[in-house]
């Protein structure tokens, strides 16, 4: 607004309220220090929601994988089977089919060739008849060879399928001369007939039947055969062990309930008397965040199963609202919980404030798991507990005003030493090199019992996502 | 000023010392601005928290173009706008016969800003935010019109509204000063 347009009516508002100041209610500091901190926390946090996000959609998908899987595997083998089996009966009618073709067409040309070589003038006038003759002289040979292979190979290939049980249709087949052998049948050029109604072999019903010592004929003949050579190419051995040394970073919700601050107060003599259950505000924990690292031990059991072990560092956080400090000194200490003072502590009212409760603890988990793919890139579904020893917890104001302060597990801690927790876990791994492999591992952990060992402190059973990366070593 | 520098550096390291004395150095002008723009000391206060809290989350992007007063007075009164601004929805504003004009050598002096705190409390919301923001923050009409998204005309008669019935009412209370002291 242009000056000159200002009537005195606005000026002597203005003038008014130029020096005007009142102060607000004295709590309002503490609500505004609150609100930034919160803020502060609010990006840290969004980052946590994307751990939280990927930990759960990974067990989603890896228990979608593992549903498919576990369908196919006890439903789907064998329709598998015969799919595959069709497979093979097509491969060989087809190759059958194809040498038979070969087969009449080297008979054909052969005769004109006979025509051609008759008439010197053709010849010499249409160079291209002559290149194809040759062709398919060279045609012939080449074919006679891999006859003479498949000869070879199904009659090997049928010996050794038969001293491994294998019943074959024409238990009397001796090799060349058999119609009902497709092997002969595709070497012999004069049967054809006989080829393309031939009796198809019985499958066979043994997936990973050995079938002899001589690797390089078995290789070559297990070409004949996709399906055996896809078996005998995918045979490993199952008992790798490995270690591996990972960490991991995700969001612990506390599920805290029930403090009963007057019962707190109650058995606890206040040093000064001052304070009153009404005026106490200790509010019941926050989520906060956690962090865990350590070595993990694994062995395969069986071609699907695992077991796994290890120790782990946990780290986890959660927030409180307090506006209680013991005033030993000066400076006065962080308050999370009434049962955690000592009767020698001297309580007072302070202006609220927010703390951070660090859980320092070791972790023994043992899981089972259960190979969803394993493959170069294995995906593990796992699920077993955790056995944690809690150590202590270091309860500090995050302003940094007050003293932190240690409370240690044992007698007379307001925490239990020992916690059991359910895990549910998905590993997703990759071997970049021969012994090594890096993975992912989101997890769930649900505590089974509380933290907090009073019926004054409430209960708190934590639920703990996270997600981690692990280095791998797998030991020959 | 170099306090003021220095409290500053500080609020954008987030030290939280430097926050607490940034905050009772503003916080008694401030209370008033935000009461100017509510009806009670609560709404105020719901005002301010918000407002400070936005002021030290930001503070990382004050470059000094204004002085610190200034940057904080204007978060204040936009904090103000927003929470009032759900009021103005529901009462929509709209063009109001503009009644006497005031006297153009009306005086305030006998009354203290409290009671003109009282008086501009007691107005309609649409006519409270339109004569603060025009009388005393100093925007003119086509300002405020693009802030509130009303037109021109809208705020020069909620003004003139705002304008006569503060004027009633500081003559009704001339007559009862003026009474009590016959």
């Amino acid at each position: 607004m242009k000056e000159q347009d200002r009537s005195n009516f606005e000026n002597s508002f203005q003038e008014a309220f130029a020096s005007a100041e009142r102060a607000p209610d004295a709590q309002l500091w503490d609500k505004v220090a609150l609100g930034v901190a919160k803020n502060e926390n609010s990006g840290f946090k969004k980052r946590i929601l994307f751990f939280k996000l990927m930990a759960a959609a990974s067990v989603a998908f890896a228990a979608i994988i593992g549903g498919v899987y576990l369908y196919d595997y006890n439903f789907g083998s064998v329709n598998q089977y015969i799919t595959n089996s069709a497979v093979v009966d097509n491969d060989t009618n087809k190759r059958n089919e194809s040498s038979v073709q070969e087969t009449l067409s080297i008979g054909q040309e052969k005769n004109e060739l006979n025509k051609e070589q008759g008439s010197s003038q053709f010849l010499a006038n249409d160079q291209g008849v002559g290149a194809r003759s040759e062709h398919n002289l060279s045609d012939k040979n080449d074919y006679e060879s891999r006859s003479k292979i498949n000869g070879n190979s199904g009659n090997n290939m049928r010996k050794e399928l038969a001293q491994n049980g294998v019943d074959f249709e024409s238990k009397n087949s001796s090799g060349l001369g058999d119609k009902s052998d497709p092997f002969f049948a595709v070497s012999n050029g004069e049967n054809t007939t006989s080829i393309l109604t031939k009796t198809q072999p019985e499958k066979v019903d043994r997936k990973g039947v050995i079938l002899g010592e001589d690797g390089a004929l078995l290789s070559r003949e297990l070409q004949l055969v996709p399906r055996l050579e896809y078996l005998f190419a995918n045979q490993k051995s199952f008992d790798k062990m490995w270690v591996g040394l990972g960490v991991a970073y995700g969001q612990n919700f506390p599920s805290s309930s029930g403090q009963d601050n007057a019962a707190g107060l109650a058995s606890f003599d206040v040093q000064g008397g001052s304070v009153e259950a009404s005026q106490v505000r200790l509010s019941d924990e926050s989520s906060g965040g956690v962090m865990t690292a350590g070595v993990t031990v694994g062995k395969q059991l069986s071609k699907r199963w695992i077991l796994e072990g290890g120790l782990n560092y946990v780290g986890r956080s959660t927030f409180v609202e307090s506006n209680l400090k013991v005033a030993n000194n000066l400076r006065g200490e962080a308050v999370n919980d009434i049962e955690s003072l000592a009767q020698e502590d001297r309580l007072e009212l302070t202006n609220t404030y927010e703390l951070k409760n660090n859980y320092h603890s070791v972790a023994v988990p043992i899981q089972a798991g259960f190979f969803l793919v394993d493959r170069q890139f294995d995906v593990v579904l796992k699920g077993g507990i955790s056995n944690e020893i809690l150590l202590l917890n270091r309860v500090e104001d995050t302003s940094g005003d007050l003293k932190s302060r240690s409370i240690k597990t044992g007698e007379n801690s307001p925490y239990n030493t020992y916690i059991l927790s359910g895990v549910l876990s998905s590993e997703f791994s990759y071997a970049f090199d021969e012994n090594y492999y890096l993975s992912l591992t989101p997890q769930v952990m649900k505590s089974f019992n509380s933290i907090k060992d009073s019926d004054a402190s409430g209960e708190s059973k934590p639920l703990v996502f996270t997600l981690g990366f692990r280095l791998g070593y797998l030991i020959d | 000023m170099d306090q003021e520098k220095a409290l500053i550096e500080g609020c954008k390291k987030s030290n939280s010392e430097a926050q607490k004395e940034l905050y009772h150095h503003f916080v008694p002008k401030m209370m008033v601005v935000a009461l100017r723009y509510s009806k009670s000391q609560q709404e105020a206060e719901d005002i301010l928290q918000e407002a400070f809290i936005k002021v030290f989350n930001h503070i990382k992007g004050f470059k000094g173009d204004s002085s610190l007063y200034y940057w904080i007075k204007r978060i204040v009164v936009n904090t103000a706008l927003n929470h009032q601004r759900s009021k103005l929805y529901l009462f929509p504003m709209v063009d109001v016969q503009t009644l006497n004009e005031p006297d153009e050598s009306f005086k305030l002096s006998d009354h203290s800003w409290e009671d003109l705190l009282q008086m501009i409390q007691q107005l309609p919301s649409g006519c409270q935010i339109i004569f603060n923001m025009y009388a005393i923050e100093g925007y003119s009409h086509k300002e405020i019109a693009n802030k509130l998204n009303i037109s021109e005309g809208t705020s020069k008669s909620q003004y003139a509204r705002a304008k006569s019935l503060l004027k009633e009412k500081i003559l009704r209370e001339d007559r009862k000063a003026y009474e009590r002291a016959r």
